[in-house]
């Protein structure tokens, strides 16, 4: 089978040049190439966005979901998984999550878990997005809801989640207008 | 505006011969007696027509009143709303005559306001016949009258003066009556009936001149609309791209077919109107689409279900064409490796008449705008197709489109190239059509 190649940053990493297959598309080789599990395949159409991870422009935030886009499209971008928003503290060694993710522990936001790894990337998109475009406090429910309104959850019904982002964003009043 | 003055001046000048000469022919508007049918079977032909012309489709609008109008189409002279049609006596057609109910329908002009816009498709309806004009008649005194207010039209000079439109009229309706052809069958006659009369078909598909009138010569070659291609539904450009009756039934029907699937206006004509014909009626039209005499209702019917898509896989060399990365980067995922699609998600490509039409046009336009999704029925459904304006070059559309063309529309020209391309693009972008699908937020 023909090749193509793969060369992109991903959670600030260099990847690549490659060589892959040229049919493989970018979930499986987060998966198998590179061992990133975190990101999920769920109904593998392009409709739950389970498989989503988010790219850093210029200009702020797009997301992609993998279980439909060729790894190929991907070159040359600057790209997140859920692996890659947590930090390590230099001085105290311990694991400092996004302050996205940690809302979302805090509200019991998901239960199977399937579903997460998209909705942090879409939520983490949109909440720095808020830092150059503050939301109207009056539209931040309905704001949340259409940044996440294709992410489907089977297990929450959906307001934990959309309650977590809400009040993460109300505790920085430089997000709201 | 010298320009308007004088186009306003010229209408002006026709619209004066027009009511001098076409008032005659106004009042003489024939009388047929249904005495042998009983008012309920009337009423009920009246339904099926008032289905057949599809008037929900415009005439029913954001209140979700049926009938009561208000659907804004956005011309290039400004915003023209539709009317309630219902029997109310103070907003609606209440105190309509019959006579007043043809000359609005068959003439476009309303006893109320005058001229009607051509919006209206009156230039198609003039070719109904007097007894489903009666039928119609029957069925919109029957429905239950609404009192909803008409909303104000919003056009500008000249367009904005009805008197003008009589000129219009004069220079470009065409009044005569429908023509049987003698020469050709029955159900030929009854498919051509429907396709220029109620169908009112040419109102989207037949190109139009600079003061959007239809050009008879040209009809159904196809036209632009709302940044998409109705396409070329002619008997030969169908043929040439390999639609046969049932392909076209199943689409009329069910909105997809082995051809591909309908979408934007064509899907809610179907929704609206063509799904609730008969099978007689709709293989009466595809034959008249294909130019056939004869087509049986077995050989559009047999069964209810789609004609299977034939599963035919790319050959390796094939895949060695340009365009096959760019086709396996962004367009695999959903449409699968070889183009087969998924069932009740994603249309196939193989023979999908985005790639078969001699036209590559809307298949440059769907990969730049993306498509929203659609559910036929409880069933059936596509998901939507993102737009990848933001993704793909003007040289990738071209080598995509040029590659989808050769291994699924069987065209051995590689007629797409760049600036082709960043013409539709710039078009589209002008005219606001791209990443319209505000929702979608990820690719
Ligand atoms: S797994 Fe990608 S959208 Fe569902
Ligand atoms: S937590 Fe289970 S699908 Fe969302």
């Amino acid at each position: 089978m023909s090749k193509s190649t793969v060369n992109f940053i991903l959670n600030g990493k260099q990847i690549g040049p490659i060589a892959v297959d040229q049919n493989t598309m970018m979930i499986q080789f987060l998966h198998e190439h590179l061992n990133l599990t975190g990101t999920k395949f769920g109904c593998g159409a392009g409709i739950c966005h389970a498989c989503v991870i988010l790219e850093k422009t210029a200009t702020g935030h797009v997301t992609h979901r993998t279980c439909i886009n060729g790894v190929g499209s991907f070159n040359g971008k600057n790209l997140m998984t859920v692996e890659g928003h947590a930090r390590i503290d230099v001085k105290t060694q311990e694991l400092e999550l996004h302050p996205v993710q940690q809302a979302f522990i805090e509200h019991f936001s998901f239960q199977c878990g399937w579903c997460t790894s998209g909705f942090v990337n879409e939520a983490i998109g949109y909440y720095e997005s808020l830092k150059q475009n503050p939301v109207k406090k009056s539209e931040l429910r309905s704001s949340i809801e259409a940044s996440l309104a294709e992410h489907v959850c089977r297990c929450t019904g959906y307001v934990k989640y959309y309650e977590a982002i809400e009040d993460l964003i109300l505790s920085q009043p430089e997000l709201v207008r | 505006m010298k320009k308007l003055i004088i186009i306003g001046l010229a209408l002006g000048l026709a619209a004066v011969i027009f009511i001098y000469f076409g008032s005659g022919k106004l009042a003489n508007v024939a009388s047929a007696a249904h005495q042998s049918e009983t008012v309920d079977i009337i009423v009920e032909r009246g339904r099926q027509v008032a289905i057949e012309s599809d008037c929900v489709a415009c005439h029913t609008g954001p209140s979700g009143a049926p009938f009561a109008g208000g659907v804004a189409f956005d011309s290039p002279f400004g915003m023209i709303y539709s009317t309630n049609i219902t029997p109310d006596k103070q907003y609606g057609i209440g105190l309509y005559q019959r006579e007043d109910f043809y000359r609005a329908v068959k003439w476009g002009y309303s006893s109320k306001v005058g001229n009607l816009y051509p919006a209206m498709p009156f230039t198609s309806y003039r070719k109904l016949n007097d007894e489903d004009l009666d039928a119609l008649w029957a069925y919109f005194q029957s429905i239950k009258p609404i009192a909803e207010p008409n909303s104000a039209n919003d056009l500008i000079f000249p367009a904005n003066i009805r008197f003008f439109l009589g000129g219009w009229n004069q220079l470009f309706f065409d009044d005569s009556d429908f023509i049987n052809d003698t020469n050709r069958s029955e159900q030929w006659n009854k498919g051509k009936y429907f396709v220029e009369a109620a169908g009112h078909c040419g109102e989207c598909h037949t190109p139009r001149n600079l003061l959007f009138a239809m050009q008879p010569d040209k009809a159904l070659q196809g036209e632009f609309l709302e940044g998409w291609q109705a396409g070329d539904i002619t008997a030969k450009e169908l043929k040439s791209q390999g639609w046969n009756a049932k392909d076209l039934v199943d689409l009329l029907k069910m909105g997809e077919s082995r051809k591909g699937s309908t979408y934007e206006n064509m899907y809610l004509v179907v929704n609206h109107s063509l799904s609730h014909m008969p099978n007689e009626d709709l293989a009466a039209i595809s034959g008249y689409l294909l130019d056939k005499d004869q087509v049986s209702i077995a050989e559009v019917t047999g069964s209810s279900d789609l004609q299977p898509i034939e599963r035919v896989y790319l050959s390796q060399e094939d895949k060695t064409l340009s365009g096959y990365q760019t086709y396996v980067d962004y367009c695999a995922g959903c449409h699968g490796l070889d183009g087969l699609g998924k069932p009740e998600a994603v249309v196939a490509l193989h023979q999908n008449s985005a790639f078969t039409a001699q036209s590559p046009y809307n298949s440059i336009a769907v990969i730049l705008r993306g498509l929203p999704s659609k559910r036929q029925s409880q069933t059936r459904g596509v998901v939507s197709m993102s737009s990848f304006n933001a993704q793909v070059s003007d040289q990738q559309v071209a080598e995509l489109v040029n590659f989808a063309r050769q291994v699924w529309g069987a065209q051995k020209d590689a007629k797409v190239n760049n600036d082709m391309v960043k013409e539709i693009r710039e078009k589209l972008d002008k005219e606001g059509y791209l990443n319209h699908l505000q929702m979608k937020k990820s690719d």
